[in-house]
Formats: structure tokens, C-alpha cells, sequence
């Protein structure tokens, strides 16, 4: 058991934060119950905080200098150093045979024995994210996981495993032969954004992934004219900034249009394509849904028109009405959005066509439906040329990837590493 | 529209449901002749007459039980009580007459009847004339409870209550009978049990009620300066709490800042951060800042009095901490 030094909220809100001055122990110094081990100041005065008990000091949470908020966690004393620290109790054989996993983190080195400290939303997001969130280190107060921890580890994740533009200069060849550095491009559907991938993404292998937004969709800026080609134009770039002249393509619905058009690109070869539930093989496509969707404007109104999106509306996330909400108010994509369904699906009929491209694509190329598709008529698929796998999944709807994540990395990876052995 | 102040506000009710139905009638002390001591009800003893307004002695208790039995005999009576500091004296017949007689009674009568008074502090008026006694009401069921913080809600909430069959503590502010605002011409009600959004924001969400909605959007102000962009929920109705409302708008912002200008122990802030954990958990980002009155007598002196009570620099640093 360990205890923690904490800087008491007895003035709650009428004291903002106080400072740390000095500690008067090091990480492993032994402490006895009543020993000041901390001196943080206030605007009004110095405050001396002694240890709630004997035992060792075994984690300063708060450096000499750090700001703290009333209620921080500043340390923590425990029995003995040993209890509070695996990365140091692991490395002796007498406690290796506990077989603790590999601590990863800085977050699991100070603080293995405790509970991690992280907020209902970030756990929440992190689930659906499928992100271990103990591996990640928390800027709340004394070291609270936020929401925005969680949105930086999934950024990080995405970037980490694709190169910045310089270093594509100098790729192994060895890797380049074997592939494994050839990133997956996720394109999201209409009204989607990145985030539609994150239940595919942990059953990727640990693949690099590159989920690229489209114009007017997540954090991306509109565009004046947003043909199908103009769209296609901007991934393209957010592939080419990512420094990779190969990739797998895999696109849904609207994306999987802007996908098929991707194919035909000078800069960037693409391997494989696995289209989900695509745009662009036929008039048909739920009109009512495009405008319902459009219009909406509280949660109310939205989540009828989303629950069509699935087979089950249980499979959809939490709060994803809120969610389509709160984008539309923090980055204005409605506008953009309502612009890109006038010009590409106007009247409630899909004004694109991707045929032609598929019929030149040479490469392994899958194409996935849901049965239950009450956006997208599954029947499009019988307009496929000869050369495409065709997939129907029963008990699915217009996003497989949500509804059957497992299933459609499967078959993404299929396309992929047959197109990694021709 | 008209512009018109709180008090105004609040006479243009009672003189629109005098005029509408006979049975309403109003009394308290010094609320006749004198007109109130905020002039709430100036000169509706001239239109109305003293059968129809009337003053009182100086007993609250009494007057309480009056107004219940009133009720109850089929007329509609709205009392004042000068100051919610005297509430105390009128919580028997609150808590053991008015809000059980429907009750025990199997529906048999009904309890039409308007308690107006004012709290708050803030105005130099010491220890026994500067209470928020909100979770005092509030916790009695049987009760409504409606804290208007502008003048167009003051006259909607007011006419509302009136025309309610069950009981209605109306809680006014001191500080508030001189803020002016835009109230609907014509019969504008404003429907018991239903908050209102009084400022869009994405960050954070300040739920205040009565004068706290003023601080709170001081406070929202300042926080814009620093780039936070805080939504100010105005409950304007304590009892029936509208749980949906601030769990809509905490599912956008994920933060939550909590006032109320009641004590903080067991106070009606309390209620609000537990409701909060209960419906939206999940959607939170950061532990819930309550901002409240400090737990003694409000102090007559003005720097002691400011200490103690909340204000716009108090709900500005609460929701820095949420962000934290």
C-alpha cells in the first residue's frame, strides 16, 4: 500500500494552485510520519507538508517548480522502494519470475501499484479506440489521462509509423521489399472522419496506418469546387506529405470512390484497393438519409438517420450523434459537407462513376457489402468487373468496418499480402 | 419587446393574473399600502383593491398556513415573505401541510398557491438578511421550485406559477429587481421545469441559477479573453430539475463548473454534482468544480462579505481548474 502526499483543497475553489519549493527527500529516502518532505507556496504564504507516515519516499510527482492544483497528487511514500517500482524490481531475478509485463511507459515506472488516474471520457474513448490507455502519460492534475491524452496518443500512433517527409529519402531496402513499410490509407466515408477506423485498427497487425480526412470532413478545410477528382487531388497530397511512393488503399463509401479515382495517380503506386461499400457503381444511394443527415441539427433528430447506417444499431458507438455535432459546431464541416452532397449525389442520385477505374486496376482488389446496406443498394456489386473478390457480409449494414471490424481487417489483410507476394 | 426592469417584470405578472382570474389575491407585509419593500407590488392595491391585497402582520408561520388553507378553499393567494431569511418560520406549513396534502389526501384537493421571496446577499445586509436558502426548498417534495434570473423570465416563471395547481416557491434576488431586459409582450409564459441555454460555448458548461447566472456569464466573458469558450446553462427551475439540458450540454463541453450561492455543505450544488455523475459519467473529462457560499454567516462587512460569497473571478478559476 502506498500513500499519497497531497496538497489538501481545505480552501477549495478560493486557492487556485500553489508551487512546489523544495523537497526535502530523494526518490528512495527513507521518511518517518510527520517529517515535512514538501514545501509548496500559495499567493499568500509558504506551506510546509509533512508525511502521513513512515516508509520510503518512492515517487515525486510534482518537480521542484511545477505548478500544482489544490487536490494534486505531489508524491508518494511507500514500504519500500521495490513495491513501488517494477522497472527496477523487474531487472533482479528473485521477482522476475512475477513476469511483469514489460513496463513501457514512464506513467507505469513511477506508479504500477495504483490504480492508472484517467477521466470517464478518456477510458471511454480509449476503449473505442482499442489504445491501452496505462501506456500513456497523463497532463491533468497530478497526472490525470485526459481526453486530449488520448487524441495525441492516437495522432502520435498514426505518425509514428509514417516516416516524415524527409526520411523517405532514405528508406531501407530491405524493407521496401518486403513491405512492411508500405503504409494502409484509410479513407473514411461522407460525413465520416478518421476516427470511423479506429475499431479496424487494432486488428491491422500493427500495420502503419495513414487515415487521411477528406476536404470539409474532421480537422480538413473545405474545398470551393469539390469535385471527385478534387478530393482525390487533396488525399493525394496528405499521402505524398507523408513521405510514401507505395501504399494500400482501402476507401468506404465515399471514400471508396475517392479511392478507385487514387488509382490512376502518377506519384504514389498503390498495391491493393479494398473498397467498402463504395460510391460511384450505380444512380441509387438514400437520398433521404443524405438530407436528413444534413439538416439535423440536435441529437434527436440525428440518431434516426444514423441508426441506418447499421444493420444493428447497437453497433454503433456511444454518442456518435453528439460526436457528428460537436464537429459540425468546432470546425464548420456542415456547410461543407451539404456542398460536397450537392455537387457528387444531387437529387438523391450518385453523379460519380468508378467503373472504368476498376476495370484498369490490375492489382488484387476486393470489394466488401454489408446485406444489410440500407444506404448504398448491395446489388451494386453485380456491376463489378470480373476481377473483383466480391464479399457479402450477412448481419452487417453500410459500415462493415464498425459493425465487423475483425472480418474486414481479415479480408483487408488478405488483399494486402497477396499483393505483397505477386 | 419591452424593456423593463426585474421588478417591473415581476408587477406586470401579477397585475396580467389579477386582471385574468378573480381568485388570485396577494398578501404579506407592507406589500399593500408601502407597495413592498423591493415595489413589487406598487400600487396594485389602487387597481385591485385592499380585499385583493392585503397586509399583514409579521408572522410568517401564520401566513404560510393561511395561504395553504386558502389554497385549498379554491382561491389562489401569492405571499411574500420579505426575505428568504424568515423561510425557517414558513417550513412547517411548507413541509408538513402544503406539499403532503395532495399526497395524503388521494388527489382530493389541490395546493394553488405562490410563495414570492427575495435572497442573496452581496448588498451589505448582514447575517439575517443575506441567505440563499435554495436546498432548504428544494428538498421538499410536493415543492416546485423557480429561480428566475432575468427579467422576461421573472414575469413567463411568475404568471406560470400562478396558474399552477401545486405549490410554488418563487425565489427572487435582492441584487437583481434593478437588471433590466427584454420581456415578450403579450401573455408570455414560461414553462416550470425547463433550463435554457444563456450562452453558447464548447469548453465548459457553468450551471447557475437566479443572480449566478449573472457571475457566470462575467466569468464566461473573461474565460473567452483566455481563449475558452464556456456554455452558461440557466436552470430557472431549481424543482423539477432539467436533467436533459445539462446533460446535453455537458456531453459537448465534458467539463462542468457548478454554482450555486447557497452554502456549499449539503447545498444545492451538491445536487447538481451528483445528478451530473449520474447522467453523464461517462462523458465527463475532468472531476465537477463547485463553487458555493463559504459555510458561515454572511458577514456584514463588504471585503469579508465578497470573500465568502461567489463571484465571476471564483466560476472563471473553477472552470481553469476543470481544464486543467
Amino acid at each position: 500500500m502506498s500513500y499519497e502526499i497531497t496538497l489538501a483543497g481545505g480552501a477549495g475553489e478560493y486557492m487556485e494552485s500553489a508551487t512546489v519549493v523544495s523537497w526535502s527527500a530523494k526518490v528512495g529516502d527513507r521518511v518517518k510520519a510527520d517529517d515535512v518532505v514538501v514545501v509548496v507556496e500559495t499567493a499568500k504564504a509558504a506551506t510546509e507538508i509533512e508525511a502521513g507516515r513512515d516508509g520510503v519516499l518512492a515517487a515525486i510527482l510534482a518537480p521542484e517548480g511545477a505548478e500544482v492544483g489544490i487536490g494534486a497528487v505531489l508524491g508518494r511514500i511507500a514500504d519500500s522502494l521495490a513495491a513501488e517500482e517494477p522497472a527496477v524490481a523487474a531487472a533482479e531475478p528473485a521477482v522476475a519470475a512475477l513476469e511483469i509485463a514489460a513496463p513501457k511507459a514512464a506513467m507505469q515506472v513511477i506508479d504500477a501499484s495504483c490504480r492508472i488516474s484517467i477521466s470517464p471520457l478518456a477510458r471511454r474513448l480509449a476503449r473505442q479506440a482499442g489504445l491501452d490507455p496505462s501506456g500513456i502519460a497523463g497532463t491533468g492534475p497530478g497526472g490525470r489521462i485526459k481526453s486530449r491524452d488520448i487524441e495525441r496518443a492516437l495522432r502520435e500512433r498514426t505518425d509514428a509509423v509514417l516516416p516524415a517527409a524527409p526520411a523517405a529519402a532514405m528508406p531501407s531496402p530491405a524493407v521496401a521489399r518486403t513491405g512492411s513499410a508500405v503504409p494502409l490509407v484509410l479513407l473514411h466515408g461522407f460525413g465520416a472522419n478518421a476516427a470511423a477506423w479506429n475499431m479496424v485498427r487494432p486488428h491491422l497487425d500493427g500495420r502503419p496506418v495513414l487515415a487521411p480526412e477528406l476536404p470539409g470532413h474532421g480537422r480538413e478545410a473545405a474545398l470551393d469546387m469539390p469535385s471527385l477528382e478534387a478530393l482525390a487531388e487533396a488525399v493525394l497530397g496528405q499521402i505524398e506529405a507523408s513521405g510514401s511512393s507505395d501504399c494500400d488503399l482501402v476507401g468506404h463509401s465515399l471514400g471508396g470512390a475517392v479511392a478507385a479515382v487514387l488509382t490512376a495517380n502518377q506519384s504514389v503506386r498503390v498495391r491493393s484497393l479494398t473498397l467498402i461499400a463504395p460510391a460511384g457503381l450505380g444512380p441509387e444511394i438514400d437520398g433521404a438519409f443524405l438530407s436528413g443527415f444534413l439538416s439535423a441539427r440536435t441529437a434527436e433528430s440525428l440518431t434516426p438517420w444514423l441508426e441506418r447506417l447499421a444493420a444493428a444499431p447497437s453497433r454503433l458507438p456511444r454518442g456518435y450523434a453528439q460526436a457528428v455535432l460537436r464537429e459540425r459546431e468546432r470546425f464548420g464541416v456542415g456547410a461543407a459537407q451539404a456542398a460536397i452532397a450537392q455537387r457528387l449525389f444531387p437529387d438523391g442520385t450518385q453523379a460519380i462513376g468508378i467503373a472504368a477505374d476498376l476495370e484498369r486496376f490490375a492489382g488484387p482488389l476486393k470489394v466488401i457489402w454489408g446485406r444489410g446496406d440500407r444506404i448504398i443498394p448491395p446489388s451494386h456489386q453485380g456491376e463489378l468487373p470480373g476481377h473483383v473478390a466480391c464479399h457479402r457480409l450477412g448481419g452487417t449494414g453500410h459500415m462493415p468496418h464498425i459493425e465487423a471490424p475483425a472480418l474486414v481487417a481479415q479480408l483487408i489483410l488478405q488483399n494486402v499480402r497477396s499483393a505483397e507476394a505477386s | 419587446m419591452a424593456m423593463m426592469r426585474y421588478a417591473e417584470a415581476l408587477r406586470s405578472a401579477l397585475r396580467e393574473e389579477m386582471q385574468r382570474d378573480p381568485s388570485v389575491w396577494l398578501m404579506g407585509e407592507d406589500i399593500a399600502v408601502y407597495g413592498g419593500v423591493f415595489k413589487v407590488s406598487k400600487d396594485l392595491m389602487a387597481e385591485f383593491g385592499p380585499e385583493r391585497v392585503r397586509d399583514t402582520p409579521i408572522s410568517e408561520q401564520t401566513l404560510t398556513a393561511m395561504a395553504v388553507t386558502a389554497a385549498m378553499a379554491g382561491t389562489r393567494p401569492v405571499l411574500e415573505i420579505m426575505y428568504a431569511d424568515f423561510l425557517p418560520l414558513s417550513v412547517d406549513a411548507l413541509m408538513n401541510q402544503a406539499s403532503i396534502y395532495n399526497y395524503i389526501w388521494n388527489g382530493q384537493v389541490s395546493m394553488p398557491f405562490v410563495l414570492r421571496t427575495q435572497g442573496g446577499g452581496g448588498a451589505g445586509a448582514g447575517a439575517q438578511h443575506s441567505k440563499s436558502l435554495d436546498a432548504l426548498v428544494a428538498h421538499i417534495p410536493g415543492l416546485k421550485v423557480v429561480a428566475p434570473a432575468t427579467a422576461a423570465d421573472a414575469k413567463g416563471l411568475l404568471k406560470a406559477a400562478i396558474r399552477d395547481d401545486h405549490p410554488v416557491i418563487f425565489l427572487e434576488h435582492k441584487l437583481l429587481y434593478n437588471t433590466r431586459d427584454e420581456v415578450p409582450d403579450g401573455d408570455h409564459l414560461v414553462e416550470i421545469g425547463k433550463a435554457r441555454i444563456a450562452r453558447e460555448g464548447r469548453d465548459i458548461s457553468i450551471i447557475a441559477s437566479s443572480k449566478m447566472v449573472v457571475d457566470a456569464l462575467k466569468a464566461a466573458d473573461e474565460l473567452a479573453k483566455e481563449g475558452i469558450s464556456a456554455e452558461v446553462v440557466d436552470l430557472r427551475t431549481l424543482r423539477p430539475l432539467d436533467r436533459e439540458t445539462i446533460r446535453a450540454s455537458i456531453a459537448r463541453t465534458h467539463h462542468a463548473v457548478v454554482v450555486n450561492e447557497g452554502w456549499r455543505f449539503c447545498g444545492y450544488a451538491a445536487e447538481l454534482s451528483a445528478t451530473i455523475m449520474e447522467t453523464c459519467f461517462d462523458e465527463l473529462d475532468a472531476p465537477v468544480e463547485r463553487v458555493a457560499t463559504h459555510d458561515i454567516p454572511i458577514p456584514y462587512s463588504e471585503p469579508l462579505e465578497s470573500t465568502v460569497l461567489p463571484d465571476a473571478a471564483k466560476i472563471a478559476a473553477a472552470a481553469r481548474r476543470a481544464l486543467a
